[in-house]
């Protein structure tokens, strides 16, 4: 596992159920205002990551692919809820405005996929993730934190996984 | 009665107002659950007050500036009572009530509301002689931003965090800030405006009534 510099993180999986893993990892350190970002094209393991952020995280709702409804809600018994939100289908950035990012930021953490189509109404403090199809089964992902928040995360979360495998 | 709404931001506010008095009025800080409290704190504030929506005769909201969701939760529900009910709607700016509850000064007044991503909505007030009176459009900025542009002896009132509280008082030769309970945008101000818009035959149709929006980033293109 190289790492690029303190900001991020690069992980190498060499299975489905090892992206799931390392989702799990990251949704169990997930607050409510967190922005993370996953860019990666189709099957590039984004749909698998978010239903291990979903699970770590706690929801009670089944992960499922938010392209037609833009916006997916998975709930904790607590009321807050971790938004999926997917902006492939978004036509413009007025249009994506309109969903209310805060309004979902405030509600929980807010996962955006395809979020280079919706960069400039994006808060500039997130994690990003850039995913990418390596082989039948092996993905790479690399992680950048954008403000003082992500950093710990980030921090956390290498130490969670250093400590795990 | 009237009925006065106000979902411009995270702040709830429902009054009801009869000309005379205040029976009920309810404030309070939502997390974004607008939708799911909206309208069951309705419902228990008539009850509580013992009054049912048959003696509401009028609507009065807030239509911002303020964020998407809540403006559109607050303006949903009360079209959908006007529509049902066929009662008249007065819309109402929401900074006219911030300022509508400051005491007439010589100085200009900044009527705020947070705008998400700690930034202020601000919207400039003068004194006349029927009351304040907004010029110019409301525009955003943070705490920082505006207290450089002040200059001249102002009065800031509306939603302000400790930092922005921390921030504006940095120009306290200048800024004169309202005090926390001040601050809190009252719905039944909201009501007393709406009340004398509605006396004066000033109502809004609610098919074209419409929210005015802040956007999170400047200069967005369509």
């Amino acid at each position: 596992m190289p790492i690029l510099d303190a900001h991020t993180f690069e992980f190498f999986s060499k299975s489905p159920e090892q992206t799931r893993r390392l989702g799990i990892r990251l949704g169990a350190l997930l607050q409510p205002g967190d922005l993370i970002c996953l860019q990666g094209d189709l099957g590039a393991g984004k749909t698998t990551l978010v239903q291990g952020v979903a699970r770590g995280w706690g929801a009670l709702d089944e992960v499922s692919s938010p392209t037609f409804v833009l916006v997916n809600a998975y709930r904790r018994p607590n009321g807050t809820q971790l938004s999926h939100f997917d902006a492939f289908r978004v036509e413009s950035l007025g249009e994506a405005e309109e969903l209310d990012l805060d309004a979902l930021l405030a509600r929980g953490p807010l996962l955006i996929e395809w979020p280079e189509r919706v960069e400039p109404i994006l808060p500039v403090e997130r994690l990003w993730a850039w995913l990418e199809y390596e082989s039948e089964e092996h993905r790479s992902m690399r992680f950048a934190a954008h403000g003082t928040r992500y950093e710990s995360l980030l921090d956390t979360l290498r130490q969670t996984i250093y400590g795990a495998d | 009665m009237l009925l006065a709404i106000d979902t411009s931001t995270a702040q709830i506010g429902l009054a009801l107002y009869d000309g005379a008095t205040v029976p009920g009025e309810l404030v309070w800080q939502s997390r974004a659950h607008h939708t799911e409290q909206l309208a069951p704190a309705l419902a228990g504030l008539l009850e509580r007050v013992g009054v049912t929506m048959d003696s509401v005769k009028a609507l009065g909201v807030a239509i911002g500036p303020g964020s998407f969701t809540s403006l559109r939760v607050g303006l949903a529900f009360v079209k959908g009572l006007t529509l049902a009910r066929h009662l008249p709607l007065i819309g109402i700016p929401t900074l006219d009530i911030v300022a509508a509850s400051v005491p007439l000064s010589d100085r200009k007044l900044a009527a705020v509301l947070q705008a998400g991503r700690g930034r202020l909505a601000v919207g400039w007030y003068k004194p006349t002689g029927s009351g304040w009176q907004a010029y110019g459009p409301a525009t955003t900025m943070t705490a920082g931003e505006l207290e450089k542009k002040i200059r001249k002896p102002v009065i800031v009132c509306g939603e302000l965090t400790a930092e922005d509280r921390h921030c504006l008082a940095r120009k306290f030769k200048n800024v004169r800030l309202a005090s926390p309970a001040q601050c809190v945008r009252r719905p039944g101000v909201l009501a007393e405006i709406a009340w004398n818009r509605w006396q004066a035959g000033k109502t809004d149709e609610a098919a074209s009534l419409a929210p005015i929006y802040l956007h999170v980033a400047g200069g967005l293109p369509a």
